[in-house]
């Protein structure tokens, strides 16, 4: 059965007792869109006459200030969304207004409808207001194209829907909350508790699960996935023209805007459904639902537990007090959860088994961490449960590979790194894991492992389950030194390692620049091509500066100066020079080779335990991302080029 | 028909309707009266369908109440505390309720409001306690509903006003199907306006008559009779629900038809007698009574 009410004309007396509401997201939208363009338009015409240059075209400076990719629209539009969902359904926390509209002749979802339908047309006529304003702007300068015009379009579009989502999420926190403050905290715990939960994941596992690798995936990447407004904020802030200023323009897929119009509609009906359950006489206590109020406390007391013992364990790294720290701010927290459900300070010591149960779970959490109960940090494998494994170091710091399949990658991640290099021959990498499992046995958790000739090393399983296990361990430097160069003996082995043995043509004509710092390297060093007299050389050249260092007047003389670059190109930085060569880039291909030629023939210890490690740098096409690779005086093809290269620049 | 079914409702640990079982007729004015806190409003809450019976329920015109559109058109809630926008005026309401109650008289409402003298354009918010009440009372009234739900209508009332909104009811009963249920804690603000009566206590209902037939079925006698075995036997021929004797004179308050009560008095030669008309207070205290409250301590 279907009220008599009519739904329309119900929605236009709600929007009429809103007008406040419309007026006032007018106003903000209309300074935050049109206003801003306008502004920044005039400000381009200003330049104009008085120096008769700007920056940008006036297509451009208009493009910049409107469309999509601007995180201060998207947060005001979520700002937007929660206060008008917490105005429009503030009548569930009042039993008088209850009293009013749940008499009416109306289902509860109809009810809803009406009210959430009359509070969005709140904002969708301010927020079309102000886009279409921003249009006008745009004609009026003569700024506007079909881009910028459908850019702000799908802007509208993006903004409501971001809008609808906040406020979904505020209704929800309402509806499970029974008045202003626990609507607040309901609202502030929506957005904040799985942040501060990964915080704290992370926080524990960096403190005591020392052999763990870093995901692929940055914090704040994974950030996004904690609320709908990160959600949002991610969505909003990665398309458009920040990006497009960026290099990479990015419009918002279809795709994507699925995900927030499933995200919402998953929101609403959970809103709907908390409705239609909650009961009317909920208004004014701390919780629509009751049930909930044991496991919210168990829910906030056990992190404010774990982060307690977190500081006691940093300040003390004693049991007792990690304990009592835990017990303390366990039982604090209960108190206030208590204080706040109930308002009445004689109850806040009621219900003491939850505070019993919050402090067993976080008791059993922080001391698993603490003492590696699960078995993380020493966790190795059966040999027979691996198909393949490989180690990496920070020593390895090629970025540019290709990915499965076949495209490049940029990554500046260990996992991925590891995922490049894996070897099926694993013995000796296994040795490796084996001296590092010892090693964590031993020590712990303890600092004084740095204190013996140990190397940080990245080791993969990758198990015959299809499983993929990344840890990080203190391995002896002479033992990681002998397997690595024995392994290093194998080109296939060593291949994989060197990314740049492998570009192909299309990563070569990606590659926009090449530099060398050639450290401990001057002009005359660099300019004797044989070998050992390049040694000699140098070695002179130790000498000479050790003996200045030894007179004290000449080392002053030397550090005055340490920032100065000569005439020639050389530098000085703590008594060692630094020669720096461009490589133009049509000689790239006779670089990778002589690279490729001298691989052969050194070890791996000649590679990165040199005395005299450089670089040479490849940027691949933005200037944000580059690949070093080691260079020495063992690199003797690589080197006779590069002082070939420079003397040619030198003329 | 308002058919109240076994209706229990908890607020928590607490119980405030405990198995009501009433059923309000149709063009009567019912007085649901009771103690602070004997459930009054909760049960109109209930009859409006704004609460849910934990158990029970509530019937309109046969159909449930509870999150029907169908039953829940004919009723109108006046609560305690009526609701009015922020800074709306009267037309404002007005035009509110022309939307949610589709029956609503607003050419009446203007007419009312006018005869009530209270300004239409002012804001609800700078109104008197009293001219709220009036005005919710006049929305109300115009929502043209068959059934109006009053929580404490008359509170706050002056006497005439009261006496004007008690002839509204009045005539709007003569004039169309109307169903008012006032709850009050006070029998005396509604005793003279209401044809049925139940009365509330401890979220039970402790009865629900119609006052006429109540008035009709019960005496308050007071008489002197020389004789005291005659004495006795009278009490004992009668059916005495109170008994009170000071000196010679004794007041009996007894149910049964006038002219039986008047030949059996008659029969024992008092020296003097009277019958006189029970108030509505007393035929409660001497029901309740009968049904084991002292109901001195609970409405008066």
């Amino acid at each position: 059965m279907i009220s008599k009410i009519s739904f329309s004309k119900l929605v236009r007396g709600e929007m009429r007792q809103m007008n406040w509401l419309t007026a006032v997201q007018m106003v903000v939208f209309v300074l935050f869109l049109p206003f801003r363009a306008m502004m920044s338009m005039a400000i381009r015409q200003n330049e104009l006459m008085r120096e008769g240059v700007t920056t940008y075209s006036a297509v451009e400076q208009f493009s910049r200030h409107v469309g999509l990719g601007h995180a201060e629209n998207t947060g005001l539009i979520l700002v937007c969304g929660a206060v008008c969902a917490l105005t429009t359904f503030a009548y569930l926390h009042s039993q008088v207004k209850q009293d009013f509209y749940h008499s009416l002749s109306l289902k509860r979802e109809e009810l809803f409808g009406v009210k959430y339908l009359s509070s969005a047309l709140t904002f969708v006529v301010a927020y079309l207001t102000g886009q279409v304003l921003t249009v006008l702007v745009g004609l009026f300068y003569q700024a506007l194209t079909e881009h910028t015009v459908f850019e702000i379009a799908l802007a509208s579009l993006q903004g409501i829907l971001f809008y609808l989502c906040s406020y979904s999420t505020t209704l929800v926190a309402m509806m499970l909350a029974g008045n202003f403050l626990t609507t607040f905290l309901a609202i502030g715990a929506f957005g904040a508790y799985m942040p501060m939960l990964m915080l704290l994941r992370e926080s524990l596992e960096s403190v005591f699960l020392n052999t763990k690798v870093e995901s692929i995936r940055s914090l704040s990447s994974q950030l996004r996935f904690t609320s709908p407004w990160a959600w949002c904020l991610y969505s909003g802030s990665r398309a458009g023209i920040t990006s497009r200023i960026t290099g990479a323009e990015k419009l918002p897929t279809a795709g994507e805007l699925c995900q927030v119009v499933t995200i919402t509609a998953v929101l609403t009906l959970a809103a709907l459904a908390l409705y239609r359950a909650r009961k009317t006489e909920a208004a004014g206590s701390a919780l629509a639902f009751p049930i909930l109020e044991p496991v919210i406390k168990v829910m906030v007391t056990v992190p404010v537990s774990l982060v307690a013992g977190l500081i006691a364990y940093e300040l003390t790294q004693a049991v007792f007090f990690e304990v009592m720290f835990i017990l303390l701010f366990g039982a604090l927290a209960c108190v206030i959860i208590e204080f706040i459900y109930r308002m009445d300070i004689r109850q806040v010591l009621a219900h003491k088994w939850q505070f019993a149960i919050s402090i067993v779970i976080g008791c059993v959490i922080f001391f698993a961490y603490r003492f590696d109960l699960p078995g993380f940090n020493t966790y190795l494998p059966a040999q027979d449960e691996i198909i393949a494994m490989s180690v990496s170091t920070p020593d390895f710091s090629s970025y540019i590979a290709y990915g499965d399949n076949g495209e490049i990658v940029y990554s500046t991640s260990y996992r991925e790194r590891l995922d490049q290099v894996e070897w099926e021959a694993f013995d000796k990498i296994y040795e490796l894991a084996e001296d590092g499992v010892e090693n964590v046995k031993e020590y712990g958790l303890s600092d004084a492992i740095y204190d013996q000739n140990v190397n940080g090393v990245y080791i993969k399983y990758h198990l015959k389950s299809g499983k993929e296990v990344y840890r990080y361990y203190q391995i002896d430097k002479e033992l990681y030194c002998e397997v690595m160069n024995g392994l290093f003996q194998d080109e296939d082995f060593r291949e994989p390692y060197f990314p740049i043995c492998t570009w192909d043509e299309e990563t070569l004509n990606r590659i926009s620049g090449i530099w060398v710092y050639l450290y401990g390297y001057s002009k005359e060093t660099l300019l004797v091509t044989d070998k050992d007299t390049v040694n000699d050389a140098r070695m002179e050249e130790d000498l000479e500066a050790e003996s200045e260092f030894a007179d004290g007047s000449e080392a002053e003389e030397l550090s005055d100066t340490t920032e100065d670059v000569d005439e020639e190109g050389w530098y000085y930085v703590e008594s060692y020079s630094v020669l720096d060569i461009t490589v133009p880039l049509y000689r790239l291909s006779e670089l990778m080779e002589a690279y490729r030629e001298d691989l052969k023939e050194v070890s791996f210890e000649d590679i990165y335990y040199s005395d005299d490690n450089s670089y040479i740098y490849f940027y691949l096409e933005s200037t944000y991302q580059s690949d070093d690779y080691p260079v020495n005086a063992k690199f003797t093809n690589t080197m006779a080029l590069l002082s070939e290269i420079y003397q040619e620049q030198q003329g | 028909m308002i058919q109240i079914e076994k209706v229990k409702k908890r607020f928590g640990e607490i119980t405030a309707l405990n198995g009501v079982d009433a059923a309000i007729g149709e063009n009567c004015i019912f007085g649901l009266v009771g103690t602070n806190g004997a459930g009054k409003s909760t049960l109109l809450r209930v009859i409006a369908g704004v609460l849910k019976a934990d158990e029970g329920q509530v019937k309109i015109d046969e159909l449930p109440v509870w999150e029907n559109v169908q039953a829940k058109e004919k009723v109108c809630f006046i609560p305690d505390t009526a609701m009015f926008f922020q800074n709306a005026t009267a037309d404002v309401m007005r035009d509110y309720y022309q939307i949610v109650y589709p029956k609503f008289d607003a050419a009446r409402f203007d007419d009312l409001l006018g005869k009530f003298e209270l300004d239409p354009k002012r804001k609800l918010s700078t109104f008197s306690k009293g001219m709220k009440k009036q005005v919710s009372v006049l929305l109300g009234i115009c929502a043209n509903t068959q059934y109006l739900l009053c929580d404490e209508t008359f509170d706050g009332l002056d006497p005439v006003m009261r006496q004007t909104v008690k002839s509204l009811f009045a005539s709007e009963i003569l004039s169309r199907k109307f169903t008012p249920v006032i709850a009050s804690h006070s029998l005396r603000e509604i005793e003279d306006i209401c044809d049925y009566v139940g009365l509330l206590h401890r979220g039970g209902i402790l009865f629900a008559k119609d006052l006429d037939e109540m008035k009709l079925g019960i005496h308050k006698i007071q008489c002197v009779i020389p004789d005291a075995a005659d004495e006795a036997a009278l009490l004992g021929e009668l059916t005495v629900l109170q008994k009170e004797k000071r000196g010679s004179l004794l007041t009996i308050v007894v149910r049964g038809s006038y002219d039986e009560i008047e030949w059996k008095i008659q029969a024992r030669q008092p020296l003097f007698s009277e019958i006189l008309p029970l108030t509505l207070e007393e035929i409660f205290i001497s029901e309740t009574e009968v049904a084991g409250y002292d109901i001195k301590n609970l409405v008066f």
